[in-house]
């Protein structure tokens, strides 16, 4: 017999309460895996946009804390693929619109030029690609078809105009497999931007940090205005990523405080209720780290069962939210390791937290009182 | 590892435990524990719990010590236990100031036990493993307190419960396997308050020939609290308290 299973035998004592307060943590603990986990997937998802088919630098105009509003002139790209190392120049416009009626929000238009590798990057289900000389055609990525409802040769309405859907494909990204793509003269001038793309990335015949750095000073001495960013750095940056990882973990926050509160609840009412047995035992000289040992050792086991079922739940959620129309071309059914022990370290802190005033409280019973007032 | 308190064949011990015992037992006068002018007030003075007691206790020595509700037997225990501290006056235990002692937890885990009228054993826990409780205190391994733990059950000739919860007891069984647990650390004082308090005649009278026993055999010194005349009667000195004075 150790502490570990006098305290399991304590949680085990008053069942019901246990599982209500590990239902409660476990809530807690599946919203930070789940809110945390799906901003991360969102940031690894777009970072493996720009990673998977081996783009090194995305380059942008300077200052604009909405990537989408402005852009660069498409000659720009000219300029570029003469840098010295630079093995391809991909430029492309980006929009994002939204299907109301379908309940489809924030849908990525990509506008890319004919040739762009990564019409031929992607995998053609049915139908066929975008070629030279297409008008008021398009290609959605699977998810979007599927939540649409459109099928090769059907219709869809875009900018209040009839695309014809000419090709599905599937992509190794999940925003792509969500996203329409059209020729990009097509969507310049359906976004009054004659010229322009929203960027381009760059692709390095050397990929070495060294190089990498090279090119980029290359890049900015051409235009001052400018900016040449390695990818991760990059998606890093997005001011979208920021705020989703900010609102996943303020609303994880308020889980994690009802959390610590139930925590605190359960052992609060735990030590009061024993207060006689954790004077006898101080009495028979159990030492305050001890008796602190237990109650804390009760939280914990406590917070380790939470944690186990609210990764679980974490996880399910996260596999749900990618067959929800509204989520599923921006959600991977994946979790992240840091997701899964953010929410482990969440659980064991919260026990921790919620712990530290019953354990301060039964740590100063005054004994003799406590054995006359309960005996 | 063989408990002070273990008698060399433990069976023939529990055989006996509810047979009565020869109380004369020669007490050699060395003092123990004494209490030189011992005063306990709350609530800043206004209620005198115990007030100006002296008394030695001697090692070996069987004490009762006796009075009415409210008259400060508690109290006096709880200070010669160490759980709590008189708020003037001094106890020494074997020469050592208990006031001036800054690790009273060990004090108590090494040398004394207590015996509660309302047991205190741990509800989740079975009677095996309640004995076992003192002795996370000592430096005894795992396997070492589960023998030790068994022994000192058939002790109390509670072997054949060890295996059960508290609540599975009766209420003379729960107060025998408490003193198993009392015992766990070879306590040199054991102090008891109203052991017999929640128990009924049979169940007491074995739980007092059990301190007869441990008395008399094994030299243990013992003070009981109790208002009750037939248990001081089983002590060799009893001592009177009213109003929170020795009389």
């Amino acid at each position: 017999m150790n502490i570990w299973k006098i305290a399991g035998k304590n949680v085990w004592r008053r069942p019901a309460r246990s599982a209500l307060t590990t239902c409660g943590l476990a809530i807690a603990v599946a919203a930070v895996v789940a809110l945390v986990g799906v901003s991360e997937s969102l940031e690894s998802s777009f970072l493996e946009l720009y990673v998977g088919p081996g783009s090194d630098l995305v380059v942008q105009r300077r200052g604009g804390t909405v990537q989408l509003s402005k852009g660069i002139e498409l000659k720009f790209g000219d300029q570029l693929q003469m840098i010295p190392g630079v093995r391809e120049v991909i430029g492309g416009l980006m929009d994002m619109i939204s299907f109301e009626d379908q309940d489809l929000f924030m849908v990525i238009v990509n506008g890319w030029e004919p040739n762009c590798s990564v019409l031929d990057r992607v995998n053609v289900l049915s139908g066929r690609r975008l070629m030279a000389g297409d008008k008021q055609v398009v290609m959605l990525g699977r998810i979007l078809a599927s939540n649409l409802g459109k099928r090769t040769g059907d219709y869809v309405q875009l900018y209040g105009q009839e695309f014809q859907v000419i090709g599905v494909f599937e992509s190794f990204s999940v925003y792509e497999n969500g996203a329409v793509f059209m020729l990009l003269d097509d969507l310049q001038r359906q976004m009054d931007r004659k010229g322009e793309v929203t960027g381009f990335v760059v692709l390095a015949e050397d990929r070495q940090p060294a190089t990498i750095q090279a090119i980029c000073r290359q890049i900015e001495a051409l235009d001052p205005e400018i900016a040449a960013t390695p990818c991760a750095e990059f998606v890093r940056s997005l001011t979208q990523m920021k705020v989703t990882r900010a609102m996943s973990w303020f609303t994880s926050m308020f889980a994690i405080v009802i959390g610590a509160i139930l925590v605190m609840n359960t052992m609060a009412m735990t030590v009061f209720e024993r207060r006689g047995e954790i004077a006898a035992l101080r009495a028979m000289g159990w030492c305050k780290k001890r008796i602190a040992g237990l109650i804390l050792s009760e939280a914990v086991l406590l917070s380790m069962v939470a944690a186990a079922a609210g990764i679980g739940l974490g996880l399910g959620i996260t596999i749900l939210l990618t067959y929800w129309k509204k989520t599923s071309g921006l959600v991977q059914g994946d979790l992240s390791w840091s997701a899964v022990a953010e929410g482990a370290c969440v659980a064991i802190v919260i026990a921790l937290v919620g712990a530290a005033y019953p354990v301060y409280r039964c740590t100063r019973l005054p004994i003799a009182e406590t054995l006359r007032s309960t005996g | 590892m063989q408990p002070a308190f273990l008698p060399s064949n433990p069976s023939a011990m529990s055989s006996t435990l509810t047979q009565s015992t020869p109380l004369h037992h020669s007490v050699a006068l060395e003092p123990m524990l004494r209490v030189v002018n011992v005063s306990r007030s709350y609530d800043g003075g206004t209620v005198q719990a115990v007030c100006d007691v002296s008394l030695t206790i001697h090692k070996g020595e069987h004490l009762a010590i006796m009075g009415p509700s409210g008259s400060g037997k508690s109290t006096l225990l709880n200070l010669l236990g160490a759980l709590d501290l008189p708020t003037s006056g001094d106890i020494d235990f074997e020469g050592q100031s208990l006031c001036k002692r800054t690790d009273l937890d060990r004090f108590r885990a090494s040398t004394l036990g207590f015996v509660f009228q309302s047991f205190y054993l741990l509800p989740t826990l079975t009677a095996l493993e309640n004995v076992q409780i003192p002795m996370f205190e000592s430096s005894l391994r795992a396997r070492q307190r589960v023998q030790k733990a068994a022994e000192l059950l058939n002790l109390v000739g509670m072997s054949h419960r060890a295996g059960h919860l508290p609540a599975k007891l009766s209420v003379g069984e729960r107060q025998r396997v408490a003193i198993a647990r009392a015992l766990a650390n070879d306590p040199k004082l054991l102090l008891a308050d109203e052991p017999t308090g929640n128990l009924d005649s049979v169940s007491g009278s074995i739980v007092l020939d059990l301190f007869d026993r441990l008395h008399h055999d094994h030299g243990l010194t013992l003070v009981v609290i109790t208002h009750d005349a037939q248990v001081a009667a089983r002590a060799q000195r009893t001592v009177w308290i009213r109003d929170g004075r020795l009389q």
